[in-house]
């Protein structure tokens, strides 16, 4: 019974958007929820120019979005949009500060960019 | 007034692989910046940090938001009444030593 394609382990949910933000899959926590997916629109054409002499326009290949329970991962590849929602955080869910989830969260990043890349390879 | 802000934010600036920070206010204007960051980027870090928390409306707790460009990250968080942006730059020596 349980089709539910699997991204990444420990995945809540996931969504597959077209560049024009239409959704093409869906599952999970996420399934059929145009409401993330137009939220995630929103900020990746906000991340386009946040500041073109540190990040090139457009140049933004990944993006995560850490909660103390869970985290978003969102890639572009092949003009599609992967967005999964991963159960456990990145940083150990002890951040105080910006700081802190930043400095301490390193080797964990390299990780999921290494799984991701995995996946959509 | 901004005293405190400011060695906080020289702390962090301070830190490895760490280019710039800086913190602005609810309406998207610059606190404080140090390090090698366009001040200007307050407002647009506010503004993905608004948009962010539309994600998950029900969350006490906000979200560390992180965007990555090769070797080059940008670290945005909000608690409500400020907002803090990171620009981060890995080096050589910090990408092999994980």
């Amino acid at each position: 019974m349980d089709k539910e394609k699997s991204i990444v382990p420990n995945q809540i949910g996931y969504l597959v958007l077209k560049d024009d933000g239409a959704v093409l899959e869906s599952g999970g926590e996420l399934k059929n929820d145009e409401h993330s997916a137009n939220v995630i629109m929103g900020l990746l054409n906000l991340t386009e120019s946040i500041d073109e002499s540190f990040m090139p326009n457009s140049s933004c290949e990944r993006i995560t979005i850490d909660y103390e329970e869970y985290y978003y991962s969102i890639c572009m590849s092949n003009r599609r949009i992967y967005i999964v929602k991963i159960s456990g955080s990145q940083n150990g869910g002890n951040t105080t500060t910006a700081t802190a989830s930043s400095s301490s969260s390193n080797s964990v990043y390299n990780d999921a960019s290494d799984s991701a890349g995995a996946v959509l390879a | 007034m901004e005293t405190q802000l400011e060695k906080v934010l020289m702390d962090t600036a301070a830190r490895p692989d760490t280019v710039g920070a800086l913190v602005a206010n609810r309406q998207g204007l610059c606190l404080v910046a140090k390090g090698d960051i366009d001040p200007n980027v307050s407002g647009i870090g506010m503004a993905i940090a608004q948009q962010v928390a539309k994600l998950e409306p029900n969350s006490t707790v906000p979200a560390t938001i992180c965007l990555y460009s090769g070797n080059k990250r940008c670290v945005i968080k909000n608690d409500g009444r400020i907002t803090a942006v990171i620009f981060k730059q890995l080096t050589a020596n910090s990408a092999t030593g994980n």
